[in-house]
């Protein structure tokens, strides 16, 4: 289980010639690290969601309120 | 006429109000897995924070993967042509096609595949067949375990399709030795799905992308998607070296033994893997049936660990034992709030027209929050199933909203569209459904899948599904499951037929 990933084989590519899928396609350990941290950001997004759900609901509630008095 | 007296009018009185209070409460308590689910929704941003990707890190083991295959031979020329095609280390990936005694030609295809690919697919065939997915899966796993080459099992099903890097994925959380299994993002991935299809996918963001990462907060996964799960080597030898052939649910079987063995379980929601579902409202009641007759028994046998909330594992916590329970209280919960509002009627008619308004103005508030934030946390999705999302608990659910929000809308409005005025009996006629409508809407489930096998009929079935909703559907799916396991029913193994309609 503690065994780490293979060495890359072959020189590492110019990360910056390629889009974010292509770099961690390589399979490199610094690739799959920066998918790791990329998807890590990318789950942040949910604080978000949550917020505007809960605004959505506060707006629907309020629409109620308003148009019921 | 006389009426009674002194203390016999007051324990009338008494008697009249303990049962007005009984029936609030029946009332209320349909509001329970409503809450619970609000509850579980409001876990799910926490997971922007609270995951298991800090622990991840980069790991390519040498991964087996097991592919049951019954008669799949219209699906498993893509499911390997795309297994072939992960972005995985070629060397570190052999494919075993179990073929479960097939009749059609899953032998010819699979042989055909390990031609292209020798040394990485391999056709590994039971002489006796049609025992069930458990026993394919089994003979499988005894001969990844028979040498020390696989150091993980990727279990799945033959009509899914993995997307490129969704293995390398799942196989970074094996990094952490604490993790005995993970599982990917199951979506509905049809090229032109049906009005059933859009449906599931709809209800796979609830009940895997947000349900799940609500699960990874909690610490405990309710069940690995048994079109994708990995085990590390360790859980598999841990739990026995097979997966349990009792159980109609042997997905969640292994789930809860992986974790009560002190391993944990993770949900990857970046690992998408693409799966065909049923397009019918029979084929979709046939395979929820088996899966809730499966956690019935889930729930029986492991009645002990939950709400015991223990050191080692998760699945007791109070918080899982709700959620769990919640999904199979929905049905009792209903029955129960509808015959505590139509006894209010009978008692005290402006009391239940109260708490009609009140537990309708709850439904709304929790069908907003929790529509809106399964929409957004799956955009892809939501795109083309956001109509069966905004129509899943029903249009004739939104119009009891609409009613018990509005009740001048149905008492006035309606009525004076037509030029007509609602009279005593129409407007108690109309309060009685309303009240009801919990329980119409199952039967109307019910009826739904019956009109489907008529000819004549079938033509209502899709309106039909629309107006009673997918979630009062998959809950007469499990009133359906408590009266087949009240009257114990035989268990078989019912194959869900694919067609290959699945693209990535």
């Amino acid at each position: 289980m503690s065994e780490q990933t293979p060495a890359p084989q072959g020189p590492a590519p110019e990360s910056g010639a390629l889009s974010g899928s292509e770099w961690w396609a390589t399979l490199e350990p610094l690739a799959l690290q920066d998918e790791i941290e990329a998807n890590r950001r990318g789950e942040r997004w949910l604080l978000l969601v949550g917020l505007l759900a809960v605004l959505l609901t506060g707006l629907a509630l309020v629409v109620h309120r308003l148009t019921t008095t | 006429m006389v009426g009674p007296r002194g203390g016999g009018r007051h324990a009338i009185d008494l008697l009249r109000e303990l049962v007005t209070i009984l029936f609030v409460v029946l009332a209320f308590s349909g509001t329970v897995p409503v809450l619970i689910g609000v509850y579980q929704y409001a876990l799910i941003p926490l997971h922007g924070v609270k995951n298991h990707l800090p622990d991840a890190a980069p790991y390519l083991p040498r991964v087996v993967v097991i592919v049951p295959a019954w008669n799949e031979g219209a699906v498993l020329t893509a499911s390997l042509e795309r297994l072939m095609r992960l972005e995985y280390p070629p060397e570190r990936l052999r494919v075993y096609v179990v073929d479960d005694a097939s009749t059609d030609n899953t032998p010819e295809v699979t042989l055909a595949m390990a031609a292209l690919h020798p040394g990485r697919i391999f056709h590994l065939r039971r002489a006796q067949g049609g025992e069930g997915k458990a026993h394919t899966l089994n003979h499988g796993i005894r001969r990844a375990l028979a040498d020390d080459w696989a150091q993980a099992v990727l279990i799945m099903d033959a009509d899914v399709v993995f997307r490129p890097d969704s293995l390398r994925r799942m196989t970074r959380h094996l990094a952490d030795e604490r993790v005995g299994a993970v599982t990917g993002y199951i979506k509905e991935g049809s090229l032109r799905p049906g009005r059933v299809a859009r449906f599931i996918g709809y209800e796979y963001i609830t009940a895997q992308a947000a349900a799940r990462r609500a699960q990874n907060v909690l610490g405990a996964v309710a069940c690995l998607a048994g079109g994708a799960q990995l085990h590390s080597r360790a859980n598999l030898e841990a739990i026995g070296g097979e997966i349990d052939t009792s159980s109609l649910a042997e997905d969640t079987f292994t789930t809860f033994l992986t974790q009560l063995g002190g391993r944990r379980v993770v949900f990857e929601p970046d690992a998408v893997v693409l799966a065909e579902e049923p397009d019918n409202a029979g084929a979709l009641w046939k395979q929820r049936l088996r899966w809730a007759r499966g956690n019935v028994h889930i729930t029986r046998r492991f009645r002990r660990v939950f709400f015991r909330p223990s050191r080692s594992h998760r699945l007791g916590s109070i918080s899982f034992g709700l959620i769990w329970y919640s999904l199979y209280y929905l049905p009792v919960a209903i029955v129960l709030s509808t015959v505590g509002l139509l006894g209010l009627y009978v008692v005290d008619d402006y009391a239940a027209a109260s708490v009609f308004s009140l537990l309708w103005w709850l439904g709304v508030g929790a069908y907003v929050f929790i529509t809106a934030m399964t929409l957004l946390i799956d955009p892809q999705t939501a795109r083309r199933s956001w109509l069966e999302g905004l129509a899943f608990p029903g249009i004739g659910s939104i119009i009891v909203m609409v009613a018990a929000w509005y009740p001048e809308v149905w008492r006035e409005w309606l009525p004076s569209l037509f030029g007509l005025e609602l009279t005593a009996t129409g407007e108690r006629v109309w309060l009685l459904v309303l009240y009801s409508w919990g329980i119409i809407a199952l039967l109307l489930a019910r009826l739904l899948k019956s009109i489907e096998q008529v000819r004549w009929a079938r033509f209502l079935s899709r309106p039909l599904l629309y107006f009673v909703g997918f979630g009062p559907m998959l809950c007469a799916i499990t009133v359906d499951a408590y009266i087949q396991e009240w009257r114990g029913a035989d268990q078989t193994w019912d194959k869900t037929e694919k067609t290959g309609r699945v693209v990535g």
